[in-house]
């Protein structure tokens, strides 16, 4: 035993001094984040999209088919992102119909969408392909890596930042662009009070079905943009297990930052350290096995400390209430 | 008024529009399962053929009976594990708990008791303990297993609020991957493998082939999931406990003001959803391996929920929603294995959108709507009629 | 001076078959403060969510300015010129004061929500009117007076010009209510019309201009502040007109079963709900609490029956102590509870008569064979009990929900009063129910008086509550207000001054309620 944590410690150690590592906690946590911030615009309206898992999965594939028919260097990448994007609203919206219209719990919802979704994948890719597992036949290619002039080239900085996929970039600016939605926008405020209080925002004209609607169609094409990550970044290809349950730690990661996508992007980040080390422990013939399992034991963990800070801040605002009541009598 | 009623017309309103929902759902999952077929099958009516009747291919005097007797049991196998997912998730959801650690349960019940079997029997520890000691503490531990993967985001849920749909999915990664860590990094690997455990005995110890002399292939494993299933029903309608578990779940007010634990209670039934779900990983480990064999999710837990929405969170409808879903993917199975068959995840798709349309309270209400009114007339006049 | 608003015998007929108004006439001048008065479920929240586009009437006009309009939903209303203060604040708590004030008409930049323009607007409406609010803090952090503020400013700054307060000063402090006031007054006198729907009659008569009153979705008249008392405005609200005539011996009380001594409780955000009651219940008698909603009844039978805490004081129930029990075994100790709400408390929709009627007697060796439960046991017994308490249904295997509202009211009935007990609290035992079912309810009350249990009675319906009652406690601002040993020489004049809180007792009379 004490050997293994000397390994460990080692391994650490080795990771954290090399910059790679930290080029990989960037990679790794992208996909992730883009899952996370399409729960977290469904999840500010209350709508908790357990569907993002199936909505990855089928965009995916939908990236690589339509990139490998407009053909790997004629753009087809950049055809099969917008093509991902599509779908993968049109699927938001759909959960919103059944969740909302046809008034199904939205869990089950989600449930349905991601058995449909991925068995539809897979008969698709296998219909079209012929293949089981994986899209190896067809070459879909990968959208361009950015090596940004002037930063590629500071020593250490560079070999962190420089050198990502466009959609890398694009995900951490996604970042500040969901949150200037959210909470600069006039549709923002409305999904907020919406989820809020879905009572106030009806009793002065605005429809909350509306608002849910268009918050879980935007949930969608984050979850189609993530897709495409998956299958023209991550990879070239789209395979059965290519997801890997992404979808749902995206949706832990949102509700660990409640939803806010600048703490949600952090939580993200927190799970790219893990998930990174894990990779990058197999250099020291660690068991990645084990190490498999710590990301996912630090999100358990981050929803629990989540819960009880919301509990704490709920009770001081009791007491708040209460002594200011107290206050009152006295006077 | 003398003309006789026959059994649907005699049901109440209520349960003749489920059935007539039912069966609409159905009947559209199996349309696009045609069209799905049609859509990619190289010899469509083949395919067709073996989806429908593949599983009753012994009946077929074309087909040699080991093989219709291996296609028979394809569907048996199908059956096991989802009677008992199916069942625990009637459990949990019937008091209203989304606890989702079942495939977590599943992989913990498979890997304690193959632990369990590998340490008392087999190359690993070259000993040789009675098989059926092997069998029902290895049965025990996987019960005891699955349990406490359920119990955990439960408790965290009671003590801290955390929300028990997250906490229990990243559980079954955490399994998982601890899954993986044992197979891989432990002295349970059977070196000359893989991916593999040492072995434990000759064949999986729950089926036996040929029995009677006939090529019947017999396997505990069902005969286990029955039990269970029964027993579900049992403890759900026949007990106190399970009648105040579907109170909380139908109304936790109501619960609460009859003087019903309704916390408690909502940890005892995710503590026996993963215990039936441990017990189902087990059966399937023991009743198809003499070895371990878990790097990936068996969707099983998955599995449970669809079929708990099929059977309304009642044990007792479980048989037939479980023999139906088995039956159209044992059918899938074999369609696939045929050369130019589609391939079986398709059945993936019929699943999820039968449930979607059970479940879509709007789906046909306006025939609901007219039911109801037409109900109402009837019985005015019946009532007319009585008097005058 | 014209009517700025006419609404014309508007009648509306909710789905489950209640008139909730019937030819209701209202009208209001612009520049007046109107108060609407009436005891609950007469009839006055219905017509105001008919004039908020909430609710719409199956008959009559309603009429602004001259022009009729049809207010098909809020934001109909809204253009209409009407803002509605709702009794439950209708706010999102974690946006500012200025979001909250603008949602629905958000000013914007092009895409953007212009902040600083809906600060402008809010300050701007804020020092018209003279209200004085951090537009920029957030609702959470706010004390429950400028809540109430916040919520008038949302109407105001839509440009209303008729402004409807249900209930606005039910959550405030005095120095709250007097600054609120002060700047109604101010409102109608920049030319706003003010509906002013209250309980509390002095504030009415210190605030309003007319004030109209309704009784059982009628329109019983309109008069001038000033022509009328307080007694007056009273007497027009409560009259009880039907005598219910229940048959029933004079009471024997026995031992107190029930002992509540200096209660207090305090409710989730602190404020003082039950302020030092003290009385009790004897055996074979029915103890009636009067009082207008609101006022301290609700936490009193909760923190009673186990469903609240309390901290202050202490409940005896057969000399043990209540907080220290749990409901269930409270209900062993002999308590059983007819609650108010029966879809939420009293029954489960989805299950049937049967489960519904033993729900609370699962632990009943009687029902139980092993582990299992005595099907054969538990329906023998509720197919009796269906029959006994006349439960309308084709048998005990029925959903609850598929019956009407009285038979639910009499399966809820037959499930508490066949459990053991030594005291029954019936918590509006009767709202909503049919004429038949509600008769057949009051007199069972009677017999189980009769068979020496000790029955609090609680109900809205004065005339239920006068003709059942042996003695009666009226609570008014948490505390009790007066005692009546005996009913029968109470009229309904003198109970509506106690409610109103126009007259009280002394504390010495006001003890007598408590047995020792």
């Amino acid at each position: 035993m004490g050997v293994w944590f000397n390994e460990v410690f080692a391994a650490i150690g080795s990771a954290f001094s090399n910059p790679e590592f930290y080029f990989m906690i960037i990679q790794s946590a992208a996909p992730i984040l883009l899952a996370a911030l399409g729960c977290a615009v469904a999840q500010k309206a209350s709508a908790t999209n357990m569907g993002m898992e199936g909505i990855m999965t089928f965009t995916a594939l939908v990236a690589v088919l339509v990139s490998s028919a407009v053909g790997a260097t004629a753009g087809g990448p950049w055809v099969g992102l917008i093509a991902a994007m599509i779908v993968g609203s049109l699927l938001g919206y759909l959960v919103s119909v059944f969740a909302y219209r046809l008034k199904i719990d939205i869990t089950l919802v989600g449930i349905a969408l991601n058995l449909i979704a991925t068995g539809a994948a897979v008969y698709l890719m296998y219909t079209l392909t012929g293949d089981r597992a994986t899209t190896t036949s067809l070459t879909s290619g990968n959208l361009p890596k950015v090596f940004i002039p002037g930063l590629n080239d500071i020593p250490v900085i560079g070999k962190i930042f420089s050198g990502h996929y466009i959609l890398t970039y694009a995900s951490y600016v996604l970042v500040f662009v969901l949150s200037f939605f959210i909470f600069k926008t006039k549709t923002g405020l409305r999904i907020r009070a919406v989820g809020e209080n879905p009572n106030a925002a009806e009793s002065v004209g605005i429809s909350s079905l509306k608002i849910k609607t268009i918050s879980l169609t935007l949930s969608g094409l984050f979850g189609g943009i993530a897709g495409a990550y998956m299958s023209t970044c991550y990879l070239a290809l789209f395979s059965s297990g290519l997801i890997a349950g992404r979808g749902f730690v995206g949706l832990a990661a949102c509700m660990m930052g409640s939803a806010n996508p600048g703490i949600v992007c952090l939580c993200c980040l927190a799970f790219g350290v893990f998930y990174a080390f894990s990779n990058f422990a197999q250099h020291f013939e660690l068991s990645i096995y084990a190490l498999g399992a710590v990301p996912y034991v630090v999100v358990l963990i981050g929803v629990v400390l989540y819960a009880v800070y919301v509990r704490k801040k709920e009770q001081k605002r009791l007491k708040g209430l209460d002594s200011e009541e107290k206050t009152e009598r006295a006077a | 008024m003398n003309k006789k009623k026959n059994f649907i017309q005699r049901m109440d309103v209520e349960a003749r529009f489920s059935l007539i929902r039912t069966a609409m759902a159905i009947a559209i999952g199996l349309g696009l399962a045609v069209v799905l077929i049609l859509l990619s099958a190289k010899n469509p009516a083949e395919s067709l053929r073996y989806f429908f009747l593949g599983p009753l291919q012994i009946l077929n005097p074309n087909v040699k009976p080991a093989i219709g007797w291996n296609y028979f049991d394809y569907w048996i196998q199908q059956m096991i594990p989802i009677l008992f997912t199916g069942a625990a998730v009637s459990i949990m959801f019937s008091a209203s708990k989304i606890n989702l650690g079942l495939e977590g349960s599943i992989m913990a019940g498979g890997l304690a008791c193959a632990w369990v079997c590998c340490l008392l029997d087999g190359d690993m520890v070259a000993k040789n303990a009675n098989p059926a000691l092997c069998i029902i503490l290895g049965l025990a531990v996987a019960t005891i297993a699955g349990a406490l993967v359920t119990l955990i985001p439960a408790l965290l849920e009671k003590r801290f609020g955390a929300n028990v749909m997250v906490t229990s999915l990243m559980m079954n990664y955490v399994i998982l991957y601890i899954s993986q860590y044992c197979l891989f990094s432990t002295t349970l690997r059977d070196p000359k493998t893989s991916k593999y455990s040492y072995q434990w005995t000759e064949k999986p110890v729950l089926t036996f082939k040929k029995i009677f002399g006939t090529k019947i292939t017999f396997r505990w494993g069902l005969i286990i999931a029955i039990v269970v299933v029964i027993l579900a029903w049992i403890f759900l309608y026949k007990t106190k406990w399970g009648f105040r578990i579907r109170q909380i779940g139908q109304n936790p007010s109501f619960a609460k003001y009859v003087g019903v634990s309704v916390v408690g209670l909502g940890v005892l039934v995710q503590v026996i959803g993963g215990a039936i779900g441990g017990l189902g990983g087990a059966t399937v480990i023991l009743g198809n391996y003499n070895y371990y064999y878990g790097i990936e999710m068996t969707g099983y837990g998955w599995d449970g929920v669809i079929m708990a929405i099929f059977a309304r969170n009642n044990p007792k409808k479980l048989f037939l929603s479980c023999a139906f879903i088995a039956y159209i993917r044992a059918g899938a199975l074999i369609m696939s294995t045929q050369p130019g068959g589609p391939i079986n995840e398709m059945t993936q798709i019929v699943e999820g959108v039968i449930i979607l349309f059970l479940l879509a309270e709007r789906f046909l209400a306006k025939t609901h709507r007219k039911m109801i009114v037409a109900d109402a007339r009837d019985k005015q006049a019946a009532k007319l009629a009585a008097e005058a | 001076m014209e009517n700025y608003l006419v609404m014309q015998d508007v009648t509306k007929i909710y789905n489950n078959g209640i008139i909730a108004n019937n030819k209701v006439n209202f009208s209001a001048k612009k520049g007046e403060i109107h108060a609407i008065c009436g005891e609950n479920g007469a009839g006055k929240t219905t017509l105001m969510k008919m004039l908020f586009g909430i609710e719409q009437p199956d008959e009559g006009k309603i009429i602004i300015n001259g022009v009729e309009k049809h207010l098909n939903s809020p934001s109909d209303a809204i253009k209409a010129g009407i803002g509605m203060v709702h009794q439950h604040f209708m706010q999102v708590p974690s946006l500012t004061v200025a979001e909250n004030v603008t949602l629905g008409i958000e000013p914007t930049k092009g895409l953007v929500f212009d902040k600083q323009k809906a600060v402008e607007m809010t300050q701007a409406c804020c020092e018209k009117y003279g209200f004085n609010i951090n537009p920029l803090a957030e609702i959470q952090d706010l004390s429950v007076g400028v809540k109430q503020k916040v919520e008038i400013v949302k109407a105001l700054v839509k440009g209303c010009e008729i402004l409807i307060l249900d209930e606005p000063t039910a959550v405030l402090t005095p120095q709250e209510t007097r600054e609120l006031f002060v700047q109604l007054k101010n409102l109608r006198d920049s030319g706003c019309t003010i509906i002013f729907i209250s309980h509390k009659l002095n504030e009415v008569k210190e605030l309003c201009d007319r004030v109209t009153v309704i009784k059982r979705g009628k329109t019983i008249g309109v008069w001038n502040i000033a022509d009328v008392t307080e007694a007056d405005i009273s007497r027009h609200m409560v009259g009880v007109d039907v005598d219910l005539n229940i048959p029933k011996e004079p009471a024997k009380p026995g031992e107190n079963v029930l002992t509540v001594k200096d209660l207090t409780v305090y409710n989730e955000a602190g404020k003082k709900k039950v302020d030092g009651v003290s009385f009790s219940v004897r055996r074979g008698e029915i103890v009636g609490i009067a009082g207008v909603e609101g006022n301290g009844q609700r936490e009193l039978i909760d923190v009673i029956t186990g469903l609240a805490k309390y901290n202050y004081g202490s409940i005896k129930l057969n000399g043990k102590e209540v907080r220290e029990m749990d409901i269930r075994t409270l209900r062993k100790n002999g308590m059983v509870h007819i609650p108010e709400d029966r879809n939420v408390y009293g029954c489960a929709l989805n299950m049937s008569i049967r489960d519904n009627m033993v729900a609370d007697k699962m632990d009943d060796p009687k029902y139980n064979k092993g582990v299992m439960l005595d099907e054969k046991a538990i329906a023998q017994d509720t197919t009796a009990w269906v029959d006994e308490y006349r439960v309308l249904c084709d048998s005990d295997k029925q959903l609850v929900g598929m019956l009407s509202g009285g038979n639910v009211q009499k399966v809820v009935v037959a499930r508490e009063f066949t459990s053991h007990s030594d005291l029954i609290i019936s918590d509006q035992p009767t709202r909503g129910i049919d004429v038949g079912a509600a008769e057949f309810v009051r007199s069972r009350m009677v017999d189980m008086r009769d068979q020496g249990k000790a029955i609090i009675l609680i109900s809205a319906d004065l005339a239920e509550i006068m003709s059942l009652s042996d003695s009666m406690i009226v609570m008014h601002g948490g505390k009790i207000n007066g005692y009546f040993p005996d009913v029968k020489h109470l009229t309904e004049d003198e109970l509506g001054f106690y409610m109103l809180g126009v007259k009280h007792m002394s504390e010495e009379e006001i003890r007598e309620a408590l047995h020792e």
